[in-house]
C-alpha cells in the first residue's frame, strides 16, 4: 500500500547527530523524565539501595510494605501507559489486578496447575478480558470512559463475591501455594522482595523501551490529537486497545504475584477503593513519566502505613476515618506543590535536570504559547 | 491521480457538499477556493475519511478510498494538514516529524518493548530522514524545541513537514498560508513549487488569492457546496460567476 513517491528520493538527508540527540533529550526533559547526567547516578544509587535494603533491614513488616509498593508499582506502570501516554482513564484496574490474583488462586488450588504456568495465566486472563471489553469501552471518551471502566470494575467485584463455587464468595480462597521457581521456593518476604523488585525493574526497562519508540510516539500522538494521529496513519482505536490490554496484563501479573505473596485472596482487596488508589498513585506520581508510578505507589502506600501508626498516637481512640482525612489533605498539598506529579520533581531542581543541553525555551522572544505545555 | 465523482454530504438538511466532481492530474497543484462555508474543508474531510460521504465516489489511482478509515487512507498515500493546527504540542519539532513518518516504520507494540535499550536503528534512520525534511522547511535549527512553542508560521510549516514525512503521493493542505506574513508566504509558495517539481500532487484550500494564482495549475470554485467553475487561474479571474460569488451581485451604478 505504501506508494513510492519520486520526490522522496531527492529529499536530502542531513546528519546532525548533535541536534538529533538534543532534540530527543530536550523533549524528554520537557516531560521531566530526563535520565541524563546526574539523573543516571541517581538511578544507579536507587537500584543499589533497593538491592541492599533487605540485607540491612531486619524487619518483615518493612519488607512487606516494600513488596506491596513493588506490586502496586507494576500495576501503576501499566496504568501510566494507558493514562499518561494513550490519554485514556480507567477506574476499573483493581478488576484486572483481582482477575490476576483469582487466576492464580483458581488455577493452583482447584486445577493444580504448576505455579509458573498459573502466574502466566494471571497475566493472560486479564489481557484477554481487556481485549474483549476494550473494543466497546474505548469508544467512550473521558468521563464516559471513566464510568464505563468503573462499571466494569464493579461487575467483576460482584462476580468475585457471588461466584461461590469458583471464588469462594466473600470469604475468599486460601491455601494458595508458594511460588516455586525451579528449586527455589519463595516462602519468605526476603526472597519475595527480590522477585517483585526484579519484576518491577524489568517492567520499567520494557516501558522505557516502549515509550522511546515508534509505538510510544504513536501513543502520545493519540493523546494529543486523534485527528492528527489518524492522519499520519496511526490506527488509534487499535493502539488504544493494545495499551489497555498491556496495562491489564501488567495489573494481572501484579495480582498473580500478590496471590502468591499473601497466599490468600478475597474480594475486599479488589473493590472500587483499590481502583481509585491506583489512579491516585498514577496521578500523584505523574502519568507519562517512568519514575512517577514507583514514586506514586511508594508515597501512597507509605503515607497510609505512616498515618495508621501516627494518628492513634496523636488522637487516642481515633478511627480509620481520621487517617483518610489526613491522607486526603497531604495528597492535596502534594498535588498543589507538584501538579505534574512526583515523577517530574527533578525538573524543579535545575541541578538534576541536565544542565548540558540548550534551553531554547528560555531565549524565546515574543512567542505566543499555543497551549502545548502548561 | 485523484478522482472525485458526485460527492455529496448533508449536515442536517443542508447540503454542505453537493454532487461535487473533479479530477486531480498527477504532479499538479489543484486549488479549491470559494467563500467561507462553501464546503472546501468538508471536501477534505470526506477525502481523508474523517467524515463519511452520503454518496459519491472517491478514488486514488485505482484504489477506492471511501469506506476506508482515516488511517487506512493515510496508508494509501494521502497526507494532510489541518486548518486549525493539530500539532503534537508537547513533543519536540523533530518528534512531530518522526511521528509523521509512522507508516515508514515497522516496530509494533511488542517489538518496541522487547529490544535493546536506547534509540533503535530504525528510529535513528527515521530521525535522520526527518532532520532532512526539517532542513527543507527551514526548521532544522529548531529540532529540539517543543512544537507548541514555535511561532505560528513555523507551526504551519512543521505540519507540512509532518505530513510529508510519510512520503505521500497526494498532499492536502488546508489553508497553509493563513496567518503567515508576506515573507513566510513567499517561502511557502516557493516550497510548494519545489514539491511539485519533485512529482508530488497537491490539493490546496486557500483564501490568499495571490498564493493560489501563483502556484495552482487549475482551480475549482465552490459556492454553497456546488461547483460553480473549474479552470486555470487566468480563466477563474475572468469568470463573472466567480466574481459574483466572491464580491456579490454587481450593482447598477452607484
Amino acid at each position: 500500500m505504501k506508494p513510492a513517491a519520486g520526490w522522496e528520493k531527492t529529499c536530502s538527508v542531513f546528519i546532525f547527530r548533535g541536534v538529533m540527540k538534543d532534540g530527543y533529550e530536550h523533549g524528554r526533559q520537557e516531560r521531566g523524565v530526563s535520565m541524563k547526567g546526574k539523573g543516571n547516578y541517581l538511578v544507579i544509587a536507587l537500584v543499589l539501595l533497593l538491592f541492599v535494603l533487605p540485607l540491612v533491614v531486619d524487619s518483615n513488616y518493612i519488607l512487606s510494605v516494600l513488596i506491596i509498593m513493588g506490586l502496586y508499582t507494576i500495576v501503576v506502570q501499566g496504568l501510566g501507559i494507558l493514562m499518561g501516554y494513550a490519554g485514556q482513564v480507567s477506574l476499573g484496574h483493581a478488576a484486572f489486578f483481582g482477575l490476576g490474583a483469582y487466576s492464580v488462586a483458581v488455577l493452583t488450588t482447584r486445577l493444580s496447575w504448576p505455579e509458573v504456568f498459573a502466574l502466566l495465566g494471571a497475566a493472560v486472563v486479564p489481557g484477554i478480558i481487556a481485549a474483549v471489553i476494550g473494543r466497546p469501552t474505548l469508544k467512550l471518551r473521558e468521563l464516559y470512559l471513566a464510568m464505563g471502566t468503573l462499571g466494569f470494575g464493579l461487575l467483576v467485584h460482584i462476580g468475585f463475591n457471588e461466584a461461590h463455587s469458583l471464588t469462594g464468595g466473600p470469604s475468599g480462597m486460601s491455601g494458595i501455594p508458594y511460588l516455586t521457581l525451579g528449586h527455589l521456593v519463595l516462602d519468605t518476604d526476603f526472597k519475595f522482595y527480590y522477585l517483585v523488585w526484579a519484576v518491577v525493574l524489568l517492567v520499567m526497562l520494557v516501558i522505557k523501551n516502549l515509550t522511546a519508540s515508534r509505538t510510544g510516539r504513536a501513543l502520545r500522538a493519540v493523546s494529543e490529537s486523534e485527528y492528527a494521529a489518524e492522519s499520519v496513519g496511526i490506527d488509534t482505536a487499535g493502539l488504544k486497545l493494545k495499551a489497555m490490554v498491556f496495562s491489564a496484563v501488567l495489573a494481572g501479573l501484579a495480582g498473580g504475584l500478590y496471590a502468591y505473596y499473601v497466599t490468600f485472596v478475597s474480594p475486599a482487596t479488589f473493590g472500587f477503593h483499590a481502583s481509585v488508589q491506583f489512579v491516585l498513585m498514577a496521578v500523584v506520581g505523574g502519568p507519562g513519566t517512568l519514575a512517577g508510578p514507583a514514586a506514586g505507589a511508594a508515597l501512597v502506600v507509605a503515607l497510609g502505613e505512616f498515618l495508621r501508626w501516627l494518628i492513634p498516637l496523636i488522637i487516642p481512640g481515633a478511627g480509620g476515618e481520621y487517617e483518610i482525612i489526613f491522607f486526603g489533605l497531604i495528597l492535596a498539598v502534594v498535588m498543589v506543590l507538584c501538579p505534574r506529579g512526583l515523577g517530574t520533581i527533578s525538573s524543579y531542581f535545575p541541578r538534576f535536570s541536565g544542565e548540558g543541553s540548550t534551553k531554547p525555551a528560555g531565549v524565546l522572544p515574543d512567542i505566543k504559547d499555543k497551549g502545548g505545555i502548561p | 491521480m485523484l478522482q472525485v465523482e458526485g460527492l455529496t454530504k448533508y449536515f442536517g438538511g443542508v447540503a454542505a457538499v453537493d454532487h461535487v466532481s473533479f479530477t486531480v492530474p498527477e504532479g499538479s497543484i489543484y486549488a479549491l477556493i470559494g467563500p467561507n462555508g462553501a464546503g472546501k474543508t468538508t471536501v477534505f474531510n470526506l477525502i481523508t475519511g474523517v467524515l463519511p460521504p452520503d454518496s459519491g465516489k472517491i478514488s486514488l489511482k485505482d484504489c477506492r478510498l471511501n469506506g476506508l478509515n482515516p488511517s487506512q487512507i493515510a496508508a494509501a498515500g494521502v497526507a494532510r494538514t489541518f486548518q486549525n493546527l493539530q500539532l503534537f504540542g508537547s513533543m519536540t519539532v523533530l518528534e512531530n516529524v518522526v511521528t509523521g513518518a509512522y507508516l515508514r516504520g515497522s516496530m509494533g507494540f511488542v517489538r518496541s518493548m522487547v529490544r535493546r535499550p536506547g534509540i533503535s536503528p530504525e528510529d535513528r534512520a527515521l530521525m535522520q530522514y526527518s532532520l532532512g525534511l526539517l532542513s527543507e522547511v527551514g526548521l532544522s535549527d529548531k529540532a529540539g524545541w517543543p512544537a507548541g512553542r514555535l511561532p505560528f508560521g513555523q507551526q504551519r510549516l512543521l505540519e507540512i513537514a509532518r505530513a510529508l514525512a510519510s512520503c505521500p503521493s497526494l498532499l492536502l493542505l488546508d489553508e497553509p498560508a493563513a496567518g503567515l506574513n508576506t515573507g513566510e508566504t513567499r517561502e511557502l509558495t516557493g516550497f510548494l513549487k519545489r514539491l511539485k517539481e519533485k512529482g508530488l500532487t497537491i490539493i490546496l484550500v486557500e483564501h490568499d488569492m495571490d498564493t493560489v494564482m501563483e502556484v495552482a495549475d487549475s482551480i475549482l470554485v465552490l459556492d454553497f457546496g456546488r461547483v460553480i467553475f473549474e479552470g486555470t487561474p487566468v480563466e477563474v479571474q475572468a469568470n463573472p460567476e466567480v466574481i459574483r460569488a466572491y464580491l456579490g451581485e454587481e450593482d447598477e451604478e452607484c
